[in-house]
């Protein structure tokens, strides 16, 4: 597991977009490829993780839920 | 058919093996979140009604090893979420938030690049004072409210406890006839 540098490697492009727009100061986006979970977003702050599929059945709703979470966790 | 977007809360969060279980249990439209050290699937689920979404994705999770300990609703919704509250085509709402029809002063999204993100909580505000109606309380905020509440209870009473309270619906679809 190693920290991406740089966000937007997802193969879905609707979640590339969410994945650059959170802070990278505030959020740490991980790299995993382990089944069906591409990584995972953790808030720097709290510990709070919400994770990234491969595949998801609607790329737009992963990256949306990505989104919210990224809403809620303005600390 | 249409989205229908709630939170489903789990009576433990997943570790690194659940993931492909919830996965591969039809959890696909979901997005697990571990929230305050508990777990959360934000759900958007197609479905003819929200109750059977709701009662598909317990089912879902339940398969996948966990128990479903309550719902949850979120304020932030997309325009397409906005478009099917109000019975609006997804193009009608989208004008109206780009300020080219209606009476302006849509409310502005709170999320900020990418996909813009609502307050339900405005927008059913500002479209009750420009077009009437009561949008604050939606019927799916009762229903998920109604499956909360069941969600809990189920968690409180044993199976034959709840089966034998279950005539308690029944009683008030009669004094409602």
């Amino acid at each position: 597991m190693h920290e991406v540098v740089g966000p937007g490697r997802h193969p879905k492009n609707p979640i590339n977009q969410a994945l650059k727009a959170i802070s990278s100061s505030r959020f740490a986006v991980l790299e995993i490829h382990s089944g069906h979970r591409w990584g995972v977003v953790i808030c720097r702050a709290c510990g709070d993780e919400i994770a990234i599929w491969s595949t998801p059945r609607v790329p737009e709703n992963n990256a949306a839920a990505i989104q919210r979470f990224a809403e809620r966790h303005k600390h | 058919m249409p989205t229908y977007e709630f939170t489903v809360l789990l009576d433990r969060a997943p570790e690194a093996q659940d993931f492909d279980l919830i996965f591969e249990s039809g959890l696909d439209d979901s997005t697990p979140e571990i929230r305050e050290g508990r777990g959360v699937l934000n759900i958007a689920r197609d479905a003819d009604t929200l109750s059977t979404a709701i009662v598909s994705a317990v089912e879902n999770v339940e398969r996948a090893g966990f128990r479903v300990v309550g719902l949850g609703t979120e304020d932030l919704v997309s325009l397409k979420t906005i478009a099917r509250r109000l019975d609006r085509t997804y193009e009608s709402v989208r004008l109206l938030a780009a300020g080219k029809r209606g009476a302006g002063g849509f409310p502005a999204p709170l999320s900020g690049d990418g996909w813009a993100l609502y307050s339900w909580a405005g927008v059913s505000a500002w479209f009750s004072s420009n077009y009437g109606g009561a949008y604050s309380v939606s019927d799916d905020n009762r229903v998920i409210a109604a499956a909360d509440h069941l969600l809990r209870a189920r968690a409180l009473v044993s199976a034959p406890v709840l089966d034998g309270l279950a005539g308690l619906g029944r009683r008030a679809r009669r004094t409602e006839a």
